[in-house]
C-alpha cells in the first residue's frame, strides 16, 4: 500500500524525470533494433523503417507504459479535464450556450422539484405519519362526500372499529385573551388522545405536557410556541396557572416549535391555530351536529383498503342502530393524512413538474446537439490524434471527460439558479403551498438535482464517445471531416428540431391556456364587490352596546360609507361552514332530506355593504327583531333550484336557526331574494344559502363588513380605539381587506400561471438556440454544396430561400406533433383551466405565430452566413 | 504463439534471474530461449517493464551495453525474486493440472 502511494507521488509529482527516462529508453532501444537490422546488411533507411514496423509507434508504446502505471487513471482524469477546460475556453459562445442552457434547464427542475417535494412528498412531521389518516362522513342521500362527523358518531366509530389504534377529533372555535392588549385568536378543540395520536410530545424546553384523559372537557390548554414567545415571553413559570382569557384554563403545555396543523382547507382546520384545548365529545350528544374532523392512526399492519372495509362495516352497523343516519345514508371515507391535505394542489404541481421535465429534456437535447455539432467540428482533429498515437480509449475518456466537465461547471451554475428560483418562488408561493418552505433544498432535491447531472453527462459524453468509436480515421482525413457524421447529423438534427419545435408548442399553448384561465378567474364576479371593503371579526358581542349601534358608530366614521356584519364572510375558510337541510313549506320530509344550504345571519346593511345585488323583494330592517315574524333571504341558486319558475318571495321554509337553546329548526317567509355569494370558491356555486336576521339567529364570531371611501385598511387604527373605548378586554381579529381573501384563492392559479410564462418563455428560448445550433453546423457542413450551387447559377435569395425552407419544413412537422400533443395535455390540465376549454383557439394560436417565428429566427443567421458565402472560395476550401 | 494471459511477467522476471539485460536483450532472450515461440513486441514489453518496475521486483539502471549504447538495464530485486519463485510455483502446479486432465483415461 505504502509503495503503491509512493510510485503514485512519483508518478504524479516526478513525471517530468519519469517521462524524460522513458522517452530516452525507447530511443536507445530503438537505435539498438536499427544496428541489428544495419548489421544484417540493411542500407540505414530501410532499418530505419523496418524498426519503426517492429516498434509500432512510439508514441503508442509510451501510451501503452503510462496506462499500465499506478496513478495514470487520476493523471489522465487531471490532464483530460484541463484539456476540456481549456476547449472549453477556446470556443466561448458554445460554451456559454451549453452552460446557460443546462444551468436554464437543471435550476429550473431543482427548483420544482424542490416544491414538489416539499410539499408532496416531505413526510408531514408526525410519528409515523403514513399510518395517519383522516375520516370523512359522507351523507350521500344529501351529496355531500366531505362532511364532518357528530360526537356520537366519533364515539360509534371509535367503539365499533377493529382497525384502529386510534380516532381523535379536532374542531376549531375562536377566543379572546383579555388584558391590556386584547386579542382574538384561533382555538382548535381536540379530544385528549390528539396528540398522542400524531406522536407529538410537549416541547421538552418547557416543563409541560400534553393532554390526559383526565383533562376531558377540562380547563388545560395548550398554546404554540410562537404565540406563547410572542405573547407571555415564553415564561414558564405560566406553566400550571391560568391565563387572562374569556374561558376558565390551566396552561398545561407548549407545543414543540415545528409543530403545525397540515389540514385540506375545506376542513376548517386552519394551520395557524394558536390555543388548544379539549372537548368532552360525550357531552355534545346532538347527533345531528356536525363539526368535528377525524383523524385516525392505522394498526401496525393494517392496510388502507382494509381500514376502509372494516369503517364501511362500521356504517352499516351504525346506519342500523340509528335509523336518522340510515336515511341520510352514512358512509365513511378513510383518506391519507398528508394525500388529503394536499389533494387539491397535487394537479397544479403534478402539471408543474411536466413542465419542468420538458424544459429539461429540451435543455439535455440542446447541449447534446450542440456537442453533436462540435464532434463533428473535431473530427479532423480526433482522427489525426488517433493516426499519432492516441488509443481510441484515451480519446474516448477526454471525450466523456468533456461532456463531465460541461455538466459539472452546467450544475453547479443550475443549482445556484435552482437556489435563486426557488427562493423567487418562496415570495410568490400561496400559502396551499406552505410547507414547500419547510423542505427547502433538501438532500432529495440535491440528490434528484445529481441525477438529472448524471443523466446529462452520460448524454452528452456519450453521444460524441460512440460516434468517434464508429471513426475511421482515413476516410476522415481524405474527405476532410464530413464524412457520414454531416449526414447523420443532417438527420439526426431534424428530428432534433421537430421535437424542440414540438415540445415548445405544448409549453406554450398550457402557459397562454393557464393565463387566459386566470384572467378568466379575475374577472368573476364572487357575487359581491370586494374592492375597498374592510373586514374583522369580533367574538362574544359588542361590549358595552348592540351590534346595531357598534354598525351606527362604524358608519358615522369619515370615509365609511357601509356598514354591515355576517356570522360567516365568503371566502375565509377558518369558521366551520354554517350548512343544513331546510324544508320548503309543503315539501314532505324524507324528500327534503336532500335540500341542503348554506346558512348565514347577517345584519340588515350586510348585502348593501357587500355591494351584493337584490334582485326580488326587500333587504332585512329594523323591524325584523328577535320575537317577530320569523323571516329569511335566500340566493338566486336556492331559489331557482327549490322554486323553479316561480317567486320565491312569500314562500314559506323551515331552517335551523340559532337560539338560545342551541340549533333549532323554525319556519320563516322568504322576503328577498339576492344573488349567489360565492362562499366556498371562485369557480363553483357549491349550494344554495339562506340568510336569517341576526336578531333573529344571533351567532358568534360575527364578521364586519366596512365599505370605504378610502384605502380601506387606514380605517383600521380608529376602529380598534372604537372597540378599546368601550372595553379593555374586546378584541377584534383578522382585520383584512376584502381582496385578501380574493388574492389567497387565486394564488394557486397565479402561481401556475408565472410558472407556466416562464416555461413557455425558457421553451422558445430554447427553440431558437436549439435551431441555430444545429442549422449553424449543417451550414458550415455543406459550404461546398452551396458553393457549387452557386458556382451554377443560384442567387443569393435562392440559397437563402432554401436554408429557410428547410428550417420552415422542420417547424411544420413540430408544430404538427406539439398541436397534437398539446390537445392532449390540455385535456390533462383539464381541472386547473377555469373558463378556458381545452381548445382555446387563442391559446393554440398563439404557438402557432411563436414556434414557426422562434425557428425562423433560429435559421435566419446560418441563412443568411450561407448566402453571403463567396463560391469561388468555397470550392477552392475542397 | 499468442502470450497466455499473466504469463509475460514470469517471462520477464525469468529472463533476469540470473544477470540483468536492458529491454531489447530481455525481448530477444525470450525469443531465444523459447525457440521463437514467444515474440514480445515493444508495445507490450515496455509496459510491463515499467509496471514490474513500479511494483518493485526490478529495478532499472542505467549503463552502457556491449556496444556502447546507453541502455536501461532491469536486475530483479529481492522483492523481485521471492515473486518470481511464486509465480513458478503456480505455474507448475498449474500446468501439472491441466497434464493430468489432459492424460486422464
Amino acid at each position: 500500500m505504502f509503495r503503491r502511494l509512493t510510485h503514485l507521488f512519483e508518478y504524479l509529482f516526478r513525471r517530468r524525470r519519469l517521462e524524460d527516462d522513458l522517452d530516452e529508453e525507447l530511443r536507445s532501444s530503438f537505435d539498438m533494433i536499427v544496428d541489428r537490422f544495419a548489421a544484417r546488411g540493411m542500407s540505414p533507411a530501410q532499418a530505419r523503417r523496418t524498426a519503426r514496423l517492429e516498434f509500432e509507434g512510439l508514441e503508442q508504446v509510451k501510451e501503452n507504459v503510462r496506462d499500465g502505471l499506478v496513478g495514470s487513471g487520476l493523471q489522465a482524469l487531471l490532464q483530460d479535464t484541463g484539456y476540456a477546460l481549456r476547449g472549453l475556453r477556446r470556443r466561448p459562445s458554445f460554451t456559454v450556450i451549453a452552460l446557460v442552457t443546462l444551468a436554464l434547464g437543471i435550476g429550473v427542475n431543482t427548483a420544482i422539484f424542490s416544491v414538489f417535494y416539499g410539499v408532496l412528498l416531505h413526510p408531514l412531521p408526525y410519528d409515523r405519519p403514513e399510518r395517519l389518516a383522516l375520516i370523512w362522513a359522507s351523507f350521500r342521500t344529501a351529496g355531500n362526500a366531505r362532511a364532518p362527523v357528530s360526537g356520537a358518531i366519533l364515539g360509534e366509530i371509535e367503539r365499533r372499529n377493529r382497525s384502529l389504534a386510534g380516532v381523535a377529533g379536532i374542531w376549531t372555535i375562536t377566543r379572546t385573551f383579555t388584558g391590556d392588549n386584547p386579542e382574538q385568536v384561533k382555538c382548535a378543540r381536540v379530544t385528549t388522545n390528539f396528540f398522542d395520536l400524531l406522536g407529538v410530545r410537549a416541547a421538552p424546553a418547557h416543563k409541560g405536557r400534553t393532554f390526559a384523559k383526565e383533562d376531558n372537557g377540562g380547563p388545560a390548554i395548550m398554546l404554540t410556541d410562537g404565540f406563547f414567545r410572542r405573547r407571555f415571553g415564553g415564561d414558564d413559570r405560566l406553566l400550571g396557572k391560568g391565563l387572562p382569557m374569556d374561558w376558565e384554563n390551566t396552561l398545561v403545555g407548549i407545543l414543540p416549535p415545528d409543530f403545525q396543523l397540515h389540514f385540506a382547507p375545506d376542513s376548517n382546520v386552519p394551520a395557524d391555530v394558536q390555543v388548544f384545548d379539549t372537548f368532552d365529545n360525550r357531552v355534545y350528544e346532538g347527533r345531528k351536529q356536525y363539526y368535528i374532523r377525524v383523524v385516525a392512526r392505522l394498526k401496525p399492519g393494517v392496510s388502507m383498503t382494509e381500514a376502509q372495509r372494516d369503517l364501511d362495516r362500521v356504517a352499516t352497523e351504525i346506519g342500523g342502530a340509528y335509523a336518522e343516519y340510515a336515511t341520510e345514508n352514512l358512509q365513511f371515507t378513510l383518506a391519507g393524512m398528508q394525500a388529503d391535505a394536499v389533494r387539491d394542489v397535487r394537479p397544479a404541481l403534478a402539471a408543474l413538474f411536466a413542465g419542468a421535465a420538458f424544459v429539461l429534456s429540451i435543455c439535455c437535447v440542446n447541449v447534446a446537439s450542440l456537442l453533436l455539432a462540435r464532434a463533428g467540428d473535431r473530427r479532423k482533429e480526433m482522427a489525426v490524434r488517433l493516426s499519432l498515437g492516441a488509443s481510441r480509449s484515451r480519446i474516448v475518456r477526454q471525450l466523456l471527460a468533456e461532456g463531465g466537465v460541461l455538466c459539472l461547471l452546467g450544475g453547479a451554475a443550475g443549482i445556484a439558479v435552482g437556489w435563486a428560483s426557488f427562493r423567487g418562488l418562496l415570495a410568490i408561493r400561496p400559502e396551499r403551498l406552505a410547507r414547500m418552505a419547510d423542505a427547502g433544498l433538501s438532500w432529495p432535491t440535491l440528490a434528484f438535482a445529481a441525477a438529472c447531472l448524471l443523466a446529462a453527462a452520460l448524454l452528452f459524453g456519450f453521444v460524441p464517445a460512440i460516434d468517434s468509436l464508429r471513426l475511421d480515421f482515413v476516410s476522415t482525413l481524405r474527405t476532410g471531416g464530413r464524412g457520414w457524421v454531416g449526414r447523420l447529423h443532417r438527420r439526426a438534427g431534424g428530428t432534433l428540431i421537430i421535437g424542440e419545435i414540438a415540445l415548445g408548442f405544448v409549453l406554450v399553448t398550457c402557459a397562454a391556456l393557464t393565463a387566459r384561465a386566470l384572467s378568466k378567474i379575475e374577472q368573476v364576479r364572487p357575487g359581491f364587490e370586494p374592492r375597498h371593503l374592510l373586514t374583522f371579526q369580533i367574538s362574544n358581542g359588542i361590549p358595552g352596546g348592540t351590534v346595531a349601534d357598534w354598525e351606527a358608530q362604524l358608519a358615522a366614521m369619515p370615509g365609511v360609507e357601509r356598514v354591515g356584519a355576517t356570522s360567516h364572510l365568503p371566502l375565509d375558510t377558518d369558521i366551520p361552514n354554517w350548512y343544513s337541510p331546510y324544508q320548503p313549506e309543503g315539501v314532505d320530509k324524507n324528500q327534503a332530506a336532500t335540500l341542503v344550504s348554506d346558512l348565514r345571519c347577517v345584519t340588515p346593511g350586510y348585502f348593501a355593504a357587500m355591494g351584493a345585488r337584490l334582485l326580488e323583494g326587500r333587504h332585512f330592517d329594523r323591524q325584523d327583531r328577535a320575537g317577530g315574524p320569523q323571516v329569511a333571504i335566500v340566493d338566486e341558486v336556492l331559489a331557482r333550484t327549490t322554486w323553479p319558475g316561480q317567486s320565491a318571495i312569500g314562500k314559506k321554509i323551515v331552517a335551523e336557526h340559532m337560539s338560545e337553546n342551541g340549533f333549532e329548526p323554525r319556519l320563516s317567509v322568504v322576503v328577498g331574494v339576492v344573488e349567489h355569494l360565492h362562499n366556498h370558491s371562485l369557480t363553483k356555486q357549491v349550494r344554495g344559502q339562506i340568510y336569517m336576521p341576526f336578531a333573529q339567529s344571533p351567532r358568534s364570531p360575527l364578521t364586519f363588513v366596512v365599505r370605504a371611501g378610502v384605502d380601506p385598511l387606514s380605517l383600521a387604527p380608529a376602529m380598534r380605539k372604537m372597540l378599546h373605548d368601550r372595553s379593555k378586554t374586546a378584541a377584534m381579529a383578522k382585520v383584512r381587506p376584502m381582496t385578501d381573501y380574493l388574492s389567497r384563492e387565486i394564488s394557486p392559479i397565479t402561481f401556475t400561471a408565472v410558472l407556466a410564462a416562464v416555461f413557455g418563455a425558457l421553451a422558445l428560448l430554447l427553440a431558437v438556440t436549439g435551431v441555430y445550433g444545429v442549422f449553424n453546423y449543417q451550414v458550415s457542413q455543406r459550404r461546398p454544396e452551396m458553393g457549387i450551387r452557386m458556382a451554377l447559377g443560384a442567387h443569393t435569395g435562392d440559397v437563402l430561400r432554401m436554408i429557410l425552407r428547410e428550417v420552415g419544413v422542420l417547424a411544420a412537422a413540430g408544430v404538427l406533433i406539439g398541436a397534437v400533443a398539446a390537445l392532449l395535455a390540455a385535456r390533462w390540465l383539464g381541472a386547473l383551466l377555469y373558463g378556458v376549454g381545452p381548445f382555446d383557439p387563442l391559446s393554440y394560436g398563439l404557438a402557432l405565430l411563436f414556434l414557426p417565428a422562434a425557428a425562423l429566427l433560429g435559421g435566419w443567421r446560418p441563412a443568411g452566413r450561407a448566402a453571403a458565402a463567396n463560391p469561388a472560395e468555397l470550392i477552392r476550401e475542397e | 504463439m499468442d502470450l497466455l494471459q499473466g504469463t509475460l511477467d514470469l517471462l520477464v522476471l525469468r529472463a533476469v534471474e540470473l544477470a540483468p539485460m536492458h529491454g531489447v536483450g530481455i525481448a530477444d532472450r525470450i525469443q531465444q530461449v523459447t525457440r521463437g515461440a514467444f515474440v514480445v513486441k515493444p508495445g507490450s514489453l515496455f509496459p510491463a517493464l515499467r509496471r514490474l518496475e513500479q511494483k518493485g521486483w526490478l529495478e532499472g539502471e542505467w549503463a552502457h551495453s556491449e556496444n556502447n549504447r546507453r541502455a536501461r538495464y532491469y536486475k530483479l530485486t529481492r522483492a523481485g525474486r521471492a515473486q518470481l519463485a511464486e509465480e513458478k510455483r503456480k505455474w507448475y502446479r498449474m500446468t501439472s493440472a491441466m497434464n493430468w486432465m489432459l492424460e486422464s483415461k
